[in-house]
């Protein structure tokens, strides 16, 4: 019996020795552990006459390893840790500054945040992780805002030590415990761009070169751009003033003040335009167009996309299926609207016209409700000419819409 | 020694043992192993009974699991009454599918619903990271908007439908119908 209570007694003991002795050794232990160190990388090059620039936007990270990985995104910043509630091993900010500049020299900066186990490796990182930034023979300078990496490798188990390192592109390994990485670039603000980005938050402030977008989700905020092409899928974009722009869009939304002029193909998107000289749209499908102003408006192959126009002030030519319209303002400089459509509901506002001539074809193939001043002056075969005011010719409106219902007013 | 004592010792013969048949232990012993199998099928069974008990509950638990509880809050800023967006998803699809269109229209049809197809292509990865350990809410957000961007699509199909029947029958049109593939 005495040998049971004191072996009982003893047990608390060894057990409290052996947490003092394990909450000592992590004390001792993170202290030892590197602590955050922050480090800026920067390189610059000429920018070649007529040269361009291929900017790899930062991706979502290439990662390989054993164990247990978790990855996140949590705002701008694509996050790798080993479980969803651990301290973050990697962190990407996706949000990529272009700055324009007039000299003809390309920049990038990039700040790096990391935590390395020693003083050595901290010291084998810092030499090791540089900025490859050069111009080939065709005269094209590549920027990859992953730096020399290659991938990174995270290595972690039940009796495993965490392992984590990255691998740059010569295969060179460096032991990490954290690692951020975000960057900032210059470039010539006349320069040819391509960017090629995934869920990137890209923001420009002013570029009058030629911009290539090739993107899919993130975001594209800029004030102004001269000249804009590229294919978007997911992606927001945010341009004060764009002067000229051939996109193609999947379930993405433009915002804009002012486009000069904008050819288009597009599906599942939202374009939403204070004011837009000439819009050219080659193909919709169920998008939805909500322009203040427009200047001249031609659409074909439009299908189940529908229209809300606050002006329309020089011409309107519209092929749609299934679409509906509705102008708020058919402005007295308007030339002509021809309208197509099917299976639709259409609402022109005409008070602002002085003249204007009407023809409706397949008349008696949809609902109609006109204006009381209008004059009828052909019928025949279904189709219906009426005119108003005292020059009619100085508008022309045509509505052919089969299974509509039309308000005119 | 008293009488008793004197009993026992001349009969002593008697009080022995005679050799038993084997055949009569042997089926004692088999009396005795039926008896305990009753009572190991009863222990059998009723291990079996909680072993379904067991994989209904783990199935019932791990069907739960697999099932995610969108916030309350975003379910409705994003038009949603309750986490059931499969099912509602679903009845769109059978009404659409039961429906009968004009020919003519089918074209279009399909080709407004290849929409949906091209956002559970891009959203398949994404669903399949969703899970009760990951509640992170930028991605549980882009789920909710794939589900509320596909109802609508599959409203805006349903609403197609009907009007193209009824401008058929408004209009007199006697059409060759078709049904959806989807």
């Amino acid at each position: 019996m005495k040998k049971n209570i004191k072996s009982k007694v003893k047990k608390p003991r060894f057990e409290f020795k052996s947490l003092l002795l394990m909450g000592l050794f992590c004390l001792v232990f993170l202290s030892v552990s590197g602590q955050q160190r922050e480090y800026k990388i920067e390189k610059e090059v000429s920018f070649p006459e007529e040269g361009s620039i291929k900017i790899n936007a930062p991706k979502s990270v290439r990662i390989t390893g054993n164990g247990t990985i978790s990855t996140r995104q949590v705002g701008d910043q694509y996050i790798v840790s080993r479980k969803d509630n651990t301290p973050p091993i990697y962190k990407i900010h996706k949000k990529l500054v272009l700055h324009t500049w007039d000299k003809a020299i390309i920049k990038q900066v990039s700040s790096l945040t990391f935590n390395c186990k020693t003083p050595e490796e901290e010291q084998l990182l810092k030499e090791a992780l540089s900025i490859n930034l050069a111009s080939n023979a065709a005269g094209v300078v590549e920027i990859d805002c992953e730096l020399n990496i290659a991938k990174f490798q995270v290595e972690n188990g039940w009796f495993k030590e965490e392992n984590n390192h990255i691998v740059l592109d010569n295969g060179r390994i460096c032991p990490i415990e954290f690692l951020s990485i975000s960057t900032t670039l210059y470039v010539p603000v006349n320069s040819q761009i391509v960017i090629d980005a995934e869920d990137t938050d890209l923001l420009i402030d002013r570029h009058e070169g030629e911009l290539e977008l090739n993107a899919v989700g993130g975001s594209f905020t800029a004030k102004e751009i001269s000249h804009l092409k590229g294919s978007l899928q997911f992606v927001d974009l945010n341009i004060e003033h764009i002067e000229k722009a051939t996109l193609s869009l999947k379930k993405s939304l433009l915002q804009a003040k002012s486009i000069h002029q904008l050819h288009l193909e597009s599906s599942l998107s939202k374009l939403e335009v204070n004011k837009i000289e000439k819009l050219e749209i080659a193909k919709s499908m169920n998008d939805q167009f909500s322009l203040e102003s427009v200047n001249s408006i031609k659409a074909s192959n439009s299908l189940y996309s529908h229209y809300r126009l606050g002006s329309c002030t020089e011409s309107l030519e519209m092929t749609l299926k299934s679409g509906d319209v509705d102008i708020k303002n058919l402005a007295p400089s308007l030339k002509f609207a021809v309208l197509k459509n099917q299976n639709a509901q259409i609402n022109l506002d005409v008070k602002s016209l002085e003249s204007y001539s009407l023809l409706i074809n397949s008349f008696d193939q949809a609902e109609y409700i006109l204006p009381n001043d209008l004059v009828l002056t052909n019928s025949e075969d279904g189709r219906k000419a009426y005119t108003s005011g005292s020059n009619p010719e100085k508008t022309k409106l045509q509505i052919d819409c089969l299974h509509c219902e039309i308000s005119i007013k | 020694m008293s009488d008793f004592e004197k009993y026992i010792k001349e009969n002593q013969r008697k009080f022995d043992l005679d050799q038993i048949n084997p055949k009569v232990w042997q089926t004692i012993e088999a009396e005795i192993k039926e008896k305990k199998g009753a009572i190991l099928s009863l222990r059998n069974s009723l291990r079996l009974v909680a072993a379904v008990l067991i994989c209904v509950f783990c199935f019932q638990w791990f069907g739960d699991y697999q099932k995610v509880n969108f916030p309350k809050h975003l379910l409705e800023d994003y038009g949603f009454k309750d986490s059931k967006v499969d099912e509602l998803l679903d009845a769109k699809i059978i009404t659409i599918r039961e429906a009968s269109i004009p020919v003519a229209y089918k074209g279009d049809l399909e080709m407004l619903l290849n929409q949906v197809t091209y956002l559970d292509q891009h959203f398949a990865e994404k669903i399949n990271k969703l899970d009760l350990a990951n509640t992170e809410v930028e991605l549980l957000k882009e789920i909710l908007e794939y589900y509320k961007t596909k109802s609508e699509i599959l409203d805006r199909v349903i609403n197609e439908i009907q009007k193209v029947n009824t401008n058929e029958k408004k209009y007199k049109i006697k059409s060759e119908k078709t049904k959806i593939r989807i």
